[in-house]
């Protein structure tokens, strides 16, 4: 007993050490959102309040910055995207682990390599095709575009999830009748909660943070998502740091609370998943 | 049991259409323009593998980016990997707070480049950064020097910085690998009497093979595709000892238009993640 | 025309049949198919008045820089206001966005009607590729000559066309703390020397001289390079005509630069500085003096610091030429006169008295003869006219090709930490010369 209580300091102490350097650019982070202007040029320190909080960074933000307005399209984008994202790269996680695809192998390296694509290269031949298509400035060509770019990722996490399950879940299903559907819809997804949450968190913060491919497909300000809303507060030449570091935290606020919804499913192991 | 085998490929249906369209063709495009000589308008001229060659023989901004893009492998795969599972591992535990500790090391990750940036470059800047205040604390001040400027040391700033960023998602996924680990066999290897060190390398990390694929294939991936973080922290400087493929892609891309050299960069940094990437798969994933 | 290739021809394939299901969704109003070609120059419309409205609606989109915004979007909204039959869909993008998403454009034929530009070589591409409108026959047929400025004329010209409608001229000018000098005694320095003393003066009253950051070091050094080289060299190593490693101006310029490093005339964290922290070093009062164009004043004025401390002289060059630059508009080639005359009113309406009274953050000073500078660009006064009494160069980033310009930085580093001497930097930059034009 004694020796556990001396493990569970060393836990805490060791944990705290490195988590107070990693709040320590945060911290900055969050001091800088309530300064003005004037409180960087006078040379204050970087862990220095100034005496007048400047909370109205984060009004302006909002307001000037429309981050209210972003945050919709970038809210709308998401939730239509990353629930089909999950879909259709669990389906095809599912059907090459489970399913006895001949080559499957081979199809998750051919998925695989899709990752390995820089986006830049491919902002040309999307941007040609897309208006060719009329499709430019519609939240229709950003979702086709993320869920395809945003596939390789997400059959890779369910894909090892998958492959980790044991194989007796579904030679017990099949004898009881279970067709391919049925094992993927009532067992096997029932038991990827956590390889969905790190799924759905991922994806939503890539779906979020995207702006490259965004910045060319939209050119409709009022199609915009979050990160290219922030750039506003960009001089040609200078930032105005206090209004930039609010408007990141107010951001980042979604996906922060998606984080925190999902994170709940890491629960130290699956019991009883194995029996016999 | 036909109709099952029949029905099973349409699963793969939606996903493959859609990656093909989307990513797939503007990649084989790529491989395509990369054999041209183009300026994204106009004739384009056909020369074959003459863009590989220059860049292979006579460009020495190539030649830096591409050796900073595998020291970028390295030491991601050596520190951000086994920090990370470190992290989950210690992060997996039962104990009061972990949501919280969860979520510091994860945060980061959400932040903006732009922001992370600025942040960085004030932790490493000689007159206001924390770096130095912490150095002179320590009464270690002659260490103290003006650290992005160093070309020797440059990267080695920008890494850490993109440590400390980039930690959240390998441990996320270790995470979610921990919870697929059954129970019983820890139990059961209690039960015979085995100690921590041995739970962890005999139970834990072979559990986590297809889980180190997603790691290993996802970190390789974006140390070689590594851009933002430099981008706003050095801007491939000093004396390009920061530059790196992906940076310089953009640059002969969009600032040169060669369009043709910056597909020829996009297909070698894609061909060098595969030759990485695919032996290791192939191995992890073998059918026992 | 262009040539999509195979693999693009397979993805337009596979999305076709991708979106047949679905493509009835949001059917924007996206640019459509090109127009059709207006090979005749444009009419001369009628000056003072709005477009016939028995003409319709007509929608100008506009691609510009974020960091207008501010500015931007009041005009543009007093404008639609004035004129009801014109519509004006803007698109703000970052400095970096606006570089590339012209570019990508271009190649998909998805120029917007018209979409800011810094000029120089970047507005160059455009004219090269027959993109972008050549306004000379409209500059002729309404006047130009009397309504901007000769210099900010210059900068639009590419060989024979005119390229866009100039909308800023900008210059780097030395602006110094005038407390600062007044305390130590200090005049404006004439000379080289001069300049000299007073750096020394600065420093040994424990003041950084001037004030730098990373790639703004060009504008210290391409000041140098005009003082060795004169007038003559300097525009032909530019051009790009005169060898480099074989110009003594080019090793005598980089040997003073390394001088003034070694001195500690620039903040030792010269090469990680930003914008901001370079001119927050003037701000405090660490350091006296930096290489700034017009925006300083404004900015000044901004943070809420006396514009009285403050103030600016031509950095001795020798020549007195001043480094300069035209931020001006470029329109889509195949603009059609009637979306082109509605253009014009709107710029005409942008840069009138009026407006300039009613939007103080409109950008200053402008390319626009006759046009008051407004109270918070106060400082700048006198810089057009010292640009066109002693004449300009090119800014060089903006003169010399971008593979060029990433090779003098990395060399102008180099010399700066002391990696290669002074003496072996034209080297290094012609041999990214011959290998830019061999590229040609």
């Amino acid at each position: 007993m004694k020796q556990k209580t001396v493990n569970q300091i060393a836990l805490y102490t060791g944990l705290t050490l490195l988590a107070l350097i990693w709040l320590i650019p945060v911290i900055t982070v969050m001091f800088t959102s309530v300064k003005s202007s004037a409180d960087f040029f006078s040379g204050m320190g970087l862990f220095e309040l100034p005496e007048e909080l400047q909370w109205r960074n984060y009004r302006n933000a909002w307001v000037e910055g429309r981050l209210g307005l972003y945050l919709k399209n970038g809210l709308i984008v998401c939730f239509i995207k990353v629930p089909l994202s999950v879909l259709f790269a669990s389906l095809l996680a599912f059907a090459l682990t489970r399913l006895g695809i001949k080559h499957s192998r081979s199809l998750f390296i051919f998925v695989l390599v899709g990752m390995m694509l820089p986006q830049q290269i491919a902002l040309i031949p999307l941007n040609l095709v897309y208006s060719r298509l009329h499709l430019t400035n519609t939240y229709l060509c950003l979702i086709l575009t993320y869920i395809g770019f945003g596939i390789p990722l997400a059959t890779m996490v369910f894909r090892g999830f998958f492959a980790g399950l044991p194989k007796e879940l579904d030679e017990a299903a099949r004898i009881d009748g279970c067709g391919n559907l049925r094992l993927y819809a009532t067992i096997i997804m029932p038991l990827s909660k956590p390889a969905i949450a790190s799924a759905v968190i991922m994806d939503f913060l890539y779906t979020w943070n995207e702006f490259m491919l965004q910045s060319v497909l939209i050119t409709n300000d009022s199609m915009k998502t979050v990160p290219n809303g922030l750039l506003s507060f960009f001089g040609e030449f200078t930032v105005d740091y206090g209004l930039l570091n609010a408007g990141v935290l107010i951001s980042i606020l979604p996906v922060f609370l998606i984080y925190l919804m999902f994170q709940k499913y890491f629960v130290s192991g699956i019991a009883g998943a194995v029996k016999g | 049991m036909l109709k099952q085998k029949k029905t099973r490929y349409l699963f793969m249906v939606p996903a493959m259409l859609i990656y093909c369209a989307v990513v797939v063709a503007p990649a084989l495009y790529s491989l395509f323009l990369s054999l041209f000589k183009w300026n994204g308008l106009g004739k384009m001229t056909f020369v074959g593998l003459t863009n590989y060659v220059n860049l292979f023989t006579k460009d020495q901004v190539f030649r830096i980016a591409l050796k900073n893009n595998l020291i970028w492998i390295i030491l991601t795969i050596v520190f951000t990997m086994t920090l990370a599972l470190l992290l989950a591992v210690l992060l997996n535990r039962k104990f009061r707070g972990r949501v919280v500790y969860r979520a510091i090391f994860y945060f980061p990750y959400m932040l903006s480049w732009v922001v992370i940036g600025i942040v960085w470059r004030w932790i490493y800047n000689p007159n206001i950064g924390f770096l130095d205040e912490l150095l002179h604390f320590l009464h270690l001040e002659h260490l103290s020097i003006v650290w992005l400027s160093e070309p020797k040391i440059a990267l080695y700033c920008v890494f850490i910085a993109a440590l400390w960023q980039g930690i959240g998602q390998p441990m996320l996924y270790f995470l979610a690998g921990l919870q697929g680990v059954p129970k019983e066999l820890y139990e059961a290897a209690e039960v015979d009497g085995a100690n921590k060190a041995a739970l962890f390398f005999h139970i834990t990390i072979p559990q986590l093979k297809e889980t180190f694929v997603i790691v290993f294939a996802t970190l390789t991936i974006a140390s070689m595709k590594v851009y933002d973080v430099v981008y706003v922290m050095t801007n491939g400087g000093p004396v390009n000892s920061t530059q790196t493929l992906a940076s310089y892609m953009y640059s002969q891309t969009f600032s040169y238009t060669n369009l043709g050299t910056g597909s020829a960069i996009a297909s070698i940094m894609m061909l060098i993640m595969m030759v990485i990437i695919v032996p290791y798969v192939l191995y992890s994933t073998k059918e026992d | 025309m262009k040539k999509n290739g195979l693999c693009l021809l397979l993805a337009l394939a596979l999305m076709l049949g991708l979106f047949a299901g679905c493509s009835n969704n949001q059917q924007g109003d996206e640019p459509s198919a090109p127009p059709a070609k207006t090979d005749e120059p444009a009419t001369p419309p009628a000056d003072n008045e709005p477009a016939d409205p028995a003409a319709g609606e007509v929608t100008l989109t506009f691609w510009t820089p974020t960091w207008r915004q501010a500015a931007e979007e009041p005009i543009i909204a007093d404008f639609m206001e004035k004129y009801p039959n014109i519509k004006i869909e803007t698109t703000f993008m970052s400095s970096d966005d606006i570089k590339a998403n012209t570019k990508i454009a271009a190649s998909s034929n998805t120029l917007p009607d018209m979409w800011y530009n810094w000029g120089g070589v970047l507005a160059d591409f455009f004219a090269q590729n027959d993109l972008c409108l050549d306004l000379t026959d409209y500059a002729a047929g309404h006047d130009w000559n009397n309504r901007f400025l000769a210099g900010a004329l210059e900068q639009v010209a590419y060989e024979d066309k005119m390229v866009g409608l100039p909308q800023n001229l900008v210059g780097i000018v030395m602006f110094y703390r005038a407390d600062i000098f007044q305390q130590y005694n200090l005049t404006v320095p004439t000379t080289l020397e001069e300049l000299e003393a007073v750096c020394d003066t600065l420093l040994a009253n424990g003041i950084i001289p001037m004030s730098t950051y990373g790639n703004a070091m060009m504008r210290t050094h391409e000041a140098l390079l005009e003082y060795y080289a004169g007038e003559e060299e300097h525009d032909s190593l530019l051009s790009l005509k005169t060898d480099w490693s074989q110009s003594e101006a080019v090793t005598k310029s980089f040997a003073k630069l390394k001088e003034w490093i070694d001195k500690g005339y620039f903040p030792s964290t010269v090469l990680t500085e930003d914008a901001n922290s370079s001119t927050m070093l003037v701000y405090t009062g660490s350091a006296a003096m930096i290489m700034e164009n017009p925006g300083m004043s404004s900015a000044i004025y901004a943070n809420g610091y006396n514009p009285e401390d403050y103030a600016w002289f031509v950095f001795p060059t020798g020549t007195g030429r001043i480094s300069a630059y035209a931020k001006l508009c470029q329109f889509n080639a195949n603009i059609t006169d009637e979306k082109l005359e509605a253009a014009m009113l709107f710029w005409d309406y942008y840069y009138s008295q009026e407006s300039i009274t009613a939007h103080d953050a409109i950008e200053q000073p402008t390319a626009t003869i006759g046009v008051e500078l407004p109270e918070n660009y106060a400082l700048a006064d006198g810089m057009l006219e010292a640009i066109s009494e002693n004449g300009s160069f090119t800014v060089m980033d903006l003169k010399v090709a971008p593979e060029v310009m990433s090779q003098y930085f990395a060399t102008c580093e180099a010399v700066i930490l002391g990696t290669i001497t002074p003496d072996a930097a034209g080297a290094e930059i012609q041999a990214a010369v011959e290998s830019y034009l061999a590229n040609q």
